[in-house]
């Protein structure tokens, strides 16, 4: 598995894939917020965009300006699995996925098939503050 | 996409809250250094209250939601029971939690104070030892710090404070002591000052207070008669809010926004736009006569660029065949957006071009009264037009509010300015006019700023229409971070990729996505209503446009507002207020059609 750093995300960009219209978000946007902060381009997706947003969200990967070469995915284990093969046949490279209750070893071992590099942890731990850090320091994102 | 202000409050109700809390912990002290055992029982009534809120919530919201609401709730309750046995507070705190709050709806939605309902409940069942709040040093500071409170409810607090103070007077019992033992400060400051459960109105708050203050002094004064008073005032402050409709009679609010970035600091220009290749070699013109003026502006294609966009020629023409006696024109230099800066620096360098410009539009309107309007404490260079202080606020540089400080008119928000014969016009579209037709130069080019909220540095840019945002931001030393473009910072939206600048673009910011958690928490503060500059209910509107009753608001009149963001700036539950007013109106106006 990929270690996260900036290097992950090529081109410094990233397909943010589940952002949520729901309550949760805020916190999509607090991840949304540490990735602009840390200057790397974030391409907001989620194919049931029709929530409330305060900024602009994909439908679809073919809506995109431009594919960024890595994606970080939001989803339950179904979701992100269905995702995949979009992903893969959209050039994406590296995946990275939010907690290991998002995914399970099918989903990682079809992604090393693919050729894909994979890495799990909240982006919050690496591009976040305080708390997150901390969280990042005991698992191992530093 | 949505639009709101990039700058918001940094306080929330929670910190209020929070703050309350541990007031009410200051209040606990004598007893906890007479006791000690006193400090596990109340923060076991807090735990216990914070399991039973949290609990709830998880079901209804389906997610953690902050409980310091039912801290607080616990520990006014576990003041006004002092005397009574921990099991009977923890039965107390479980009424006030879910009789007092829940069943109506959770924390914002309950009219009645959960605390009182906790009191009056296990007072009329296991009966109430009356607490005293003796003036000893000890309490000093819980006093003192409980004072600030009033500014949430001021007419029930004071009005209570006074009931009280009267009814001991009456009763010939008032003494500092005695009127600090009932407990005036206490209930006046952190009590009556809850504004779910009280009126901010002046004379129901007052006249409610007094009477709920008075009565339950005459009536013994204890926790109990304490608590059935307030509920009592509680019941009608909801029947004349919800029922009654009691208007809410608010002044407009006139209070200043902070700039972002100071006016003293080193404002520097980037001219951004391309070479004026399109200025015409038949530069210079004089004496151009009315009707030469006007085929300028309109072939240059002069819009106004203070946000509207709207063609100046059509404005022109439009107060020129007004069917009104006197004709006024206002020159608008307020620049009120607190992260604008470029018209202010306009005027300190171009206002000779300005003047000019004044005086072609001059030529082909007979103006009654030609004004200038700019902030109070504006140097402005001589220039033949009367200069006009207005006040410093937001936002006062809007046309009504404009309108209604140079020359006295109060317009409806039916009435158009320039059908009534006041024109309007923005500097920078005065100086694109000067360019229009001194140099006949086309209107394709105007002045922003440029902020980095994150640097606190601004820039003034000269830019083309149609330049693409990414290359203008390319061009600046600009922290990384979202973007955002707006007419001003107070309606921003995030940039996309694909954006361009248009002519509703008076400014680029760099900065943190703005914090709105939208909670689900309403503390019904009513400082979205205190800060409406057009006086309107924006907690009712709001509410109903939440519970999807967008008609039911058309009768708060949601078609004036100017969509100025200042509710969504100081909401403390963190809720894009104006985005809920754009709706209501959008609603009205679609009805209208």
């Amino acid at each position: 598995m990929a270690v996260l750093n900036k290097e992950f995300f090529d081109g410094n960009e990233v397909l943010f894939v589940g952002y949520s219209g729901g309550k949760n978000q805020s916190f999509c946007k607090m991840i949304h917020d540490a990735f602009a902060r840390n200057g790397i381009k974030v391409y907001p997706m989620n194919n049931k965009a029709e929530g409330n947003y305060d900024l602009k969200v994909y439908k679809n990967i073919s809506e995109l300006p431009k594919v960024p070469k890595t994606a970080y995915v939001l989803l339950n284990k179904e979701n992100a699995r269905k995702e995949l093969k979009e992903l893969f046949e959209n050039g994406i490279k590296r995946i990275l996925f939010h907690s290991k209750s998002n995914i399970d070893d099918s989903i990682l071992a079809e992604c090393a098939k693919m050729g894909v590099e994979t890495s799990v942890a909240c982006p919050m731990m690496k591009f976040g503050s305080g708390i997150h850090r901390i969280h990042g320091f005991f698992t191992g994102v530093r | 996409m949505n639009t709101f202000p990039l700058i918001r409050t940094k306080w929330t109700n929670e910190h209020f809250m929070t703050a309350a809390f541990l007031v009410l912990m200051l209040y606990m002290l004598p007893s906890w250094i007479q006791k000690p055992i006193r400090i596990l029982e109340f923060f076991a009534v807090v735990l216990v209250s914070l399991i039973i809120d949290g609990v709830v919530n998880f079901i209804r919201y389906r997610r953690p939601i902050c409980g310091v609401s039912a801290a607080l709730t616990a520990g006014i309750l576990c003041i006004l029971t002092l005397e009574t046995v921990l099991w009977i507070q923890l039965v107390g705190v479980a009424v006030s939690l879910l009789i007092g709050k829940h069943i109506w709806g959770g924390t914002g939605k309950n009219p009645i104070n959960p605390a009182m309902t906790g009191v009056l409940i296990i007072g009329l069942i296991f009966g109430l030892k009356a607490v005293s709040y003796n003036p000893q040093l000890l309490l000093i500071p819980a006093f003192l710090l409980s004072i600030p409170f009033i500014l949430f409810r001021p007419y029930a607090s004071l009005g209570f404070m006074a009931g009280m103070a009267a009814a001991l007077v009456l009763q010939q019992k008032f003494g500092f002591d005695s009127y600090l033992g009932y407990g005036a400060i206490f209930y006046g400051c952190l009590v009556l000052t809850d504004p779910v459960t009280v009126s901010p109105n002046p004379v129901l708050g007052a006249v409610g207070g007094a009477l709920a203050g008075g009565g339950a002094i005459v009536l013994t004064g204890s926790p109990v008669v304490m608590a059935a008073s307030v509920l009592l005032f509680n019941v009608i402050c909801f029947i004349a809010d919800k029922y009654l409709e009691i208007p809410q009679k608010k002044a407009p609010s006139r209070k200043a926004v902070k700039k972002i970035v100071t006016d003293g600091s080193k404002v520097l220009f980037y001219d951004l736009s391309l070479p004026d290749s399109e200025v015409a070699a038949v530069a210079e013109i004089t004496l151009p006569d009315r009707n030469e003026i006007l085929s300028r502006i309109e072939s240059n294609e002069v819009t106004g660029l203070g946000g509207a966009a709207f063609p100046t020629i059509q404005k022109i023409w439009t107060v020129l065949e007004a069917n009104e006696e006197k004709k006024y024109f206002i020159i608008n230099g307020v620049e009120c957006d607190p992260g604008l800066m470029h018209d202010h620096w306009l005027i300190n360098r171009h206002m000779e071009e300005i003047c000019t410009g004044i005086n072609l539009v001059r030529q082909c309107i007979d103006f009654e009264i030609t004004a200038l309007a700019v902030k109070e404490g504006t140097e402005i260079k001589a220039c033949n037009v009367n200069v006009v202080n207005v006040p410093d606020y937001y936002p006062v540089g809007a046309e009504r509010e404009l309108i209604r400080h140079v020359l006295g008119k109060d317009l409806t928000n039916t009435d158009i300015p320039a059908e009534k014969g006041i024109l309007v016009l923005n500097v920078q579209t005065v100086f694109s006019i000067y360019e229009a037709v001194v140099k006949n130069k086309r209107s394709d080019t105007k002045l922003i700023t440029i902020s980095d909220l994150k640097a606190k540095t601004a820039y003034v840019a000269k830019v083309r229409l149609g330049m693409p945002v990414q290359n203008v931001i390319e061009k600046l030393p600009l922290s990384s971070g979202n973007i955002f473009l707006g007419g001003g910072v107070m309606q921003s939206w995030n940039s996309s990729d694909d954006d361009v600048i248009d002519k509703n673009v008076n400014l680029i910011a760099v900065a943190d996505f703005p914090r709105y958690k939208e909670s689900v928490q309403c503390s019904g503060c009513g400082f979205c209503v205190d800060n409406c500059p057009m006086g309107m209910d924006v907690k009712r509107i709001s509410q109903l446009v939440d519970c999807q009753k967008t008609e039911e608001a058309k009768k708060y009149q949601p078609d004036r507002c100017i969509q100025c963001g200042n509710c969504s700036r100081v909401c403390l539950a963190g809720r894009n207020l104006a985005l809920r007013m754009k709706k209501a109106k959008a609603a009205a106006a679609k009805a209208y059609t």
